[in-house]
């Protein structure tokens, strides 16, 4: 008894698009209908190819006389050929992949539950819009704390127009990377995240100005706000790349990991470049966080005048530093 | 006959301008300042001969590029006739725009300056080459000095222009009472009395300065003498002060300052910043990006319409942070500010954030530019920011001006 041979008939990517098993031989391989199996590629002839096992254990590939020829998986092209198992040709523009039934599959990949039911909760079309509105909502909120001015529809148009293009951009040129790498639909999924995301720092924003304001202290403020941004942008990055392609998860961390460096990095360089770059900006916290007096340390006015050298020699060493 | 009794006294004085120009234009130089290596020319101005042995005075802004960098400019006199004659510089007044230069050939003829009074409407004949057009005489009045004026200046009413700065403004009698410096268009001009040509003539040094450290070190003495000279005016001046609802805060200080006054506020806006700028309207000119010599104070008085507390510390602290007017320079110029910060108690109760900051002059040892800002801090819905600007200062006298400027500011029921 024979055994038996399975191929694969594989796509661009690679992945297998149909799969035919075999027990009579010779298998003839073309594009008409008088073949053992048919491929619908214009680059392949009518009968193509043909397969016997041979009596190695391996596979005798010939070509039957055809336009374009046949190759093998180093790419030379060939009358006659012998292939193992688990081999590609590729006749045409198609790829074939021989198979046998002890030939290995790729272990189960466990089923991510929790980025399912993220992706069915962002999928939801009610979710997503609630998002929507909302964003709009707290942008157009005149308690806002960076609103200093009487939020007029006209205003409101805008804002809501400016996060409704900026939104669906990000979303469609995402899901088109989810559709081309990873063959699904996840739109909405995407227009509910980016909503998420820009809902993630108003609430920062809030976030920080209440704490700098209660703490009076800004420069906690910001680094505790800067603290979760980096938190919440390291979650959006996996969803958005999970979403989007097939990469492990262990990957995925790499990529974010190398990400959260490289912006750690940035900033080391670009505070680095002002230290050395000419500018007419005071550097000066100019917070007013009108806090009770007694929580303030305060010292009395002609005593600050009368600590200031420092602020001279700060200036002179400044003045001194190199171009 | 009837023709001769109608000629008038305008007539005269116009028929008499030919006369002047033929008179004294062999004493009118041009003053070209050519690069060294590509021998073009980089600026034009004009100059005059004050003497026999070849001292011309024309303005510091004219020479100034060869005061800054002597290796890579020079400096020379186009005569009436067409000759070139090199230059070389004696000395400067940068405080009043003045330089003495001079020829390596006296000119032969020279004018004579003259400080003493004149009646406003006296006719003055100026001098000079506008655009670099041609050797040219400006038929102007003498309007007296300018009554408000930090430096002072003579208001002429001609038409100066660009090319003419440094050239001499005279009498019918050639006697020199001004150099042209400046104009505001519309014929008025701007002239520095003759007096300070007088003296920087008779102060001028013995061998020309022709290396960079020699003029910086004149420059650095000239400006630490002129911002001494300007603290201690400020610091005996009164600072007057006037009341914004429960705060005092300062008002006029010297009469030298224009101050104009500008409210913002609207219908859709739920604030209203009262707000007043005073400056000095006259600075002292160092290169084409560089100024220095000024002073600047301000004041906001900002008041929430319906904000909550959050918001108005939000607001009032982008008002504080807000940028202010800095003289300008450049990175060659100047290094970056160092700034100090702190919550202060004025001496009636009154809690503020005071901000001090400083840049130092590279060039110049000694000047430093100062900001000096308070912000008041015992409301929740108002508070009352005041600035403090003051270009080429010394770090003593900007400590002074900022104790007596920011003192100034109290509660207005105590």
């Amino acid at each position: 008894m024979v055994e038996p041979l399975i191929l694969e008939i594989l796509d661009r990517h690679g992945r297998v698009a149909q799969r035919q098993k075999f027990t009579h031989f010779p298998v003839i391989i073309g594009r008409d209908y008088s073949n053992d199996l048919m491929i619908d590629d214009e680059a392949v002839s009518a009968r193509h190819l043909s397969i016997e096992p041979s009596p190695d254990g391996g596979w005798v590939l010939e070509d039957l006389s055809s336009e374009n020829g046949s190759y093998a998986s180093n790419r030379q092209r060939f009358t006659l050929a012998r292939v193992k198992t688990d081999d590609r040709v590729r006749i045409g523009r198609t790829q074939l992949q021989l198979r046998s039934p002890q030939s290995a599959v790729s272990p189960t990949v466990l089923h991510d539950g929790l980025l399912w039911r993220v992706s069915q909760l962002l999928g939801n079309v009610w979710i997503m819009l609630a998002l929507l509105l909302l964003n709009v909502g707290l942008l157009s909120w005149s308690s806002n704390t960076h609103v200093f001015t009487q939020i007029k529809p006209s205003d409101t148009a805008v804002t809501a127009g400016t996060l409704l293009a900026g939104t669906l951009i990000w979303a469609s040129i995402w899901a088109l990377l989810a559709r081309l790498l990873n063959h699904r639909a996840v739109l909405l999924e995407y227009i509910s995240l980016g909503s998420l995301l820009a809902l993630a720092s108003l609430a920062l924003q809030a976030f920080e100005a209440r704490l700098g304001y209660l703490a009076h202290d800004s420069t906690l403020a910001l680094i505790t706000s800067s603290l979760v941004w980096l938190a919440v942008m390291a979650v959006a990055a996996y969803l958005h790349l999970k979403l989007a392609t097939a990469l492990s998860r262990r990957k995925l961390y790499t990529l974010i990991g190398a990400g959260l460096v490289a912006m750690c990095g940035f900033l080391v360089l670009s505070s680095y470049r002002d230290d050395h770059t000419f500018t007419r900006d005071l550097p000066f916290n100019g917070d007013l966080q009108l806090l009770p007096v007694s929580m303030l340390h305060v010292t009395p006015a002609p005593q600050f005048f009368d600590n200031l050298p420092d602020v001279r020699d700060s200036a002179l060493q400044k003045a001194k530093d190199p171009d | 006959m009837l023709g001769a009794t109608s000629v008038t006294a305008a007539e005269t004085a116009l028929a008499d301008t030919p006369q002047v120009f033929r008179q004294y234009k062999d004493a009118v130089v041009q003053v070209r300042i050519m690069d060294k290596r590509s021998n073009n020319r980089t600026a034009l101005g004009t100059g005059f001969a004050v003497d026999d042995a070849g001292h011309v005075i024309s303005n510091f802004h004219v020479i100034s590029e060869v005061v800054w960098h002597p290796e890579s400019f020079r400096a020379e006199a186009v005569r009436a006739n067409g000759s070139v004659v090199p230059l070389s510089v004696s000395g400067f007044d940068v405080v009043h725009d003045l330089s003495l230069l001079k020829l390596a050939t006296p000119l032969g003829t020279h004018l004579t300056l003259d400080a003493g009074p004149l009646d406003k409407g006296t006719t003055l004949y100026s001098f000079g080459i506008p655009l670099d057009l041609d050797f040219t005489i400006v038929r102007g009045l003498y309007n007296g000095l300018l009554p408000k004026s930090l430096r002072e200046q003579i208001h002429f009413t001609g038409a100066i222009n660009p090319g003419m700065s440094g050239g001499p403004t005279m009498t019918e009698a050639g006697h020199v009472i001004g150099i042209n410096v400046a104009t505001s268009g519309n014929d008025v001009g701007f002239l520095v009395p003759a007096r300070y040509a007088v003296a920087l003539l008779q102060q001028r040094a013995s061998a020309p300065i022709n290396s960079a450290s020699q003029m910086l070190k004149l420059m650095d003495t000239q400006l630490l003498a002129e911002q001494n000279a300007l603290a201690s005016r400020l610091l005996a001046a009164p600072l007057t002060t006037d009341t914004l609802d429960h705060y005092r805060t300062p008002r006029d200080w010297s009469d030298f300052f224009r101050c104009w006054g500008a409210e913002d506020h609207g219908e859709e806006k739920r604030y209203s910043a009262l707000a007043m700028r005073c400056g000095t309207q006259s600075n002292i000119f160092l290169t084409e990006d560089y100024e220095t010599g000024t002073v600047y104070y301000s004041r906001s008085y900002v008041q929430s319409k319906g904000l909550t507390d959050l918001q108005f510390a939000h607001l009032y602290s982008s008002q504080f942070s807000m940028e202010t007017h800095i003289p300008d320079a450049t990175r060659e110029d100047v290094g970056n500010f160092a700034c100090k910060t702190a919550f202060v108690r004025q001496p009636d109760g009154l809690p503020m954030k005071n901000v001090f900051c400083l840049r130092a002059h590279r060039k110049l040892p000694g000047l430093f530019d100062a900001v000096i800002m308070s912000a008041t801090l015992d409301q929740s819905q108002s508070g009352l920011i005041n600035r403090l600007v003051v270009g080429g200062v010394s770090y003593d006298n900007a400590v002074r001006l900022g104790r007596k400027f920011l003192g100034a500011v109290a509660w207005s029921n105590h």
